[in-house]
């Protein structure tokens, strides 16, 4: 039993060694800024990466930290950073004063929003809205300015519908 | 003027929803945490004890694990705008995902048990830091933004 136990607990301990786990920061693919992450082992050790490419290689308690050249990043990692889903595209609309009527220049707007929805795999769109004025009627005016009837159609109306309701205050 | 009003209507009765839900607890409804936008190969969604094959469009929940074959790919855009890519026998768990899309509160607690990732982080954790969390079987990442990959079982 004890002899048993002692193979078990070799196998984990040996399964432990042979895993490492890797993390490389990126900087931002637009703005070109890089973040923070910090890598802590779950053995011991710690890295925080603050700088573009910084790698993080964390297994056999300890963390240690390098730099991986884009080269291998390309190599190892572009299939899954091509694959990353579309970043979201946001479009501001305005209402003439007063009133639940587009401006002309939002209005011409239109056209490229919905194709912008329709070019996206399972797309989904949400409407925030801005209340500068009135406090009764809160939500309308967050409904009104994107032509939620036309803009809903399709396979994620629930989703909308739900999100179109609780997004009144976005920023 | 029908067609008008319907809008505002639609809207005024999903905010009383959210009433009543704040009121009876918010367990009533399950919190979409993201939609699948791209799927390759065989790629399945364990959820409770149902394993379902992964479909463009199909919502993700907290506590749902997506499981890439030798094959497989798959790519996530989260409520809070995080953009993620499954890699090719991967193995990812959503441990929790909690976001407000008025205040921007939020958690998101991931687990990559093996295989590769990519993100793009979004709202929470730009928001909010320690709020975003990666877990692998040896480490444990805060993340504060915003664009990584990560490897799980890497040779090296």
């Amino acid at each position: 039993m004890t002899a048993r136990l002692s193979c078990a607990l070799l196998v984990v301990v040996l399964a432990g060694c042979a895993t490492t786990d890797r993390v490389i920061l990126l900087p931002d693919d637009i703005s070109g800024k890089v973040g923070k992450i910090d890598v802590v082992g779950r053995d011991g050790g710690e890295v925080l990466l603050d700088s573009a490419y910084g790698e993080a290689r964390a297994g056999g308690g300890k963390v240690q930290g390098d730099t991986l050249d884009t080269e291998s990043l390309r190599k190892e990692f572009g299939k899954e950073l091509a694959n990353l889903p579309q970043r979201p595209k946001s479009f501001l609309l305005y209402c003439v004063n007063g009133s639940d009527q587009l401006t002309p220049e939002s209005r011409d707007q239109l056209p490229a929003i919905l194709d912008e929805v329709a070019k996206r795999p399972a797309p989904e769109v949400v409407v925030g809205g801005i209340q500068r004025q009135a406090v009764a009627g809160a939500g309308a005016g967050s409904a009104r300015p994107a032509d939620p009837a036309r803009l809903r159609s399709g396979a994620h109306r629930r989703g909308r519908a739900r999100r179109a309701g609780t997004a009144g205050a976005h920023r | 003027m029908n067609q008008r009003t319907r809008p505002r209507y639609r809207v005024f009765k999903w905010l009383l929803l959210g009433v009543a839900f704040a009121a009876f607890g918010a367990a009533a409804d399950p919190e979409v945490a993201g939609i699948i936008k791209s799927v390759e190969g065989s790629v399945t969604i364990t959820r409770a004890d149902a394993s379902l094959p992964a479909q463009v469009g199909m919502p993700v929940y907290q506590a749902d694990r997506v499981i890439t074959g030798a094959d497989g790919s798959a790519g996530i855009t989260f409520e809070d705008n995080s953009l993620l890519s499954l890699g090719p026998s991967t193995n990812l768990n959503i441990d929790r995902f909690a976001f407000d899309t008025t205040t921007y509160d939020g958690a998101f607690e991931i687990t990559l048990g093996k295989g590769k990732l990519a993100v793009i982080s979004g709202k929470i954790a730009k928001h909010q830091q320690d709020a975003m969390k990666v877990r692998t079987p040896a480490s444990i990442l805060g993340v504060r933004g915003t664009e990584f990959v990560v490897e799980v079982g890497g040779a090296k």
